[in-house]
């Protein structure tokens, strides 16, 4: 009985591996590189200097991917103080 | 024109050198001519694995910088007459003086004479790997199903796909039957299903392989299970449409012997 139970607690690691392994390479892919976060920043930049009188370089844009697949969190930073829009 | 088939890896130990080494006799049994060259400069192992380490002159850095001529660097193997090696040096003081310009004029100087040049590549995705990479007409990333060298191999695979130059192959080398049957290794699906690459072969795990390597030679022609997977894969780089046969699935007694027979009779 103890036997069998080790045995269970012990199977089926290879599925546990492929999860992880699904997440991390998932999370990797999906970075984004600064290339692509320069753009977004310029982007976003030219549309707040758009309708807001201010110069760009007094922007500060920060941005939280909320529902993410990594979790993972891009900022952003202008130097200055912050302006809302 | 030869054709040069780099085999790499992103993690260390996952078995490069001694796919190389026996995918490259595998290749000369088929009438190919084949070049073995190591290019990790500083951690020579190929020379090792093929029991060659006592009639080295002459290695690749030696040939890199002028130092001596192509033929003074290679070594033939007596045992196959159709297999040469250039091993590495021993030394890794040269590292960071060679260039790209050096190495292609050495392949180009190669794919005159042999078949197939096969690199077996250092660890890791700096220097030496470029070096290894950058002018293949072929490269073979290989992994086990253990987690970080998969995870390694995903992150070779991606600089290899952004490059774009060739299309990037995957073997999986050391499965452990009974552990994937058991269901604590990942099986081959899972692997392809995780990694962006097609797969070339499947290499089981085998002692025979650390026995042969004791005694310096390749595990090729000992009939063991690794033998045939080596062999299918010489023969499928040499052109042969041959499928990957599912090694898990589970064979009768009867078949095996039969196998066992008909394996014989081929040699």
């Amino acid at each position: 009985m103890i036997r069998k139970n080790r045995k269970n607690a012990k199977t089926h690691t290879g599925a546990v591996a492929k999860e992880r392994l699904k997440l991390m390479i998932d999370a990797q892919r999906q970075r984004l590189d600064d290339e692509t976060l320069d753009r977004i920043r310029q982007e976003i930049g030219a549309i707040i200097t758009k309708y807001v009188d201010i110069e760009p370089e007094n922007v500060e844009i920060k941005i939280i991917l909320k529902d993410y697949k990594s979790q993972e969190i891009c900022e952003i930073k202008r130097e200055t103080h912050v302006e809302t829009v | 024109m030869g054709e040069v088939i780099t085999f790499t890896s992103g993690k260390g130990g996952v078995g490069k050198t001694t796919t190389t080494a026996n995918v490259g006799v595998g290749l000369s049994l088929l009438d190919k001519k084949v070049v073995l060259v190591d290019t990790d400069i500083g951690l020579r192992n190929l020379d090792v694995v093929m029991g060659l380490e006592n009639r080295i002159l002459y290695n690749l850095v030696d040939v890199l910088t002028g130092r001596c001529r192509v033929r003074q660097a290679l070594i033939r193997d007596r045992r196959y007459p159709n297999l040469s090696i250039i091993p590495s040096s021993c030394s890794n003081e040269s590292k960071g003086k060679l260039n790209e310009k050096q190495m292609k004029a050495l392949l180009d100087d190669l794919r005159e004479e042999f078949d197939y040049i096969l690199i077996d590549s250092p660890a890791g995705i700096d220097e030496g790997f470029r070096l290894a990479t950058f002018d293949a007409d072929r490269i073979i990333v290989v992994t086990t199903p253990q987690i970080a060298a998969i995870h390694d191999a995903d992150c070779v695979l991606q600089l290899l796909h952004r490059e774009k130059k060739t299309e990037p192959f995957l073997l999986i080398n050391c499965v452990r039957r009974h552990m994937v049957r058991d269901g604590n290794m990942l099986d081959v699906p899972d692997i392809c299903e995780l990694l962006d690459a097609k797969l070339i072969g499947v290499v089981l795990e085998d002692e025979e392989v650390i026995i042969c390597q004791n005694h310096g030679e390749p595990v090729m022609g000992r009939h063991t299970a690794s033998e045939e997977c080596y062999r299918n894969i010489a023969r499928r780089l040499s052109g042969e449409e041959l499928e990957i046969p599912n090694y898990m699935r589970r064979q009768s007694i009867f078949s095996r012997i039969l196998l066992r027979n008909t394996a014989r009779k081929q040699v």
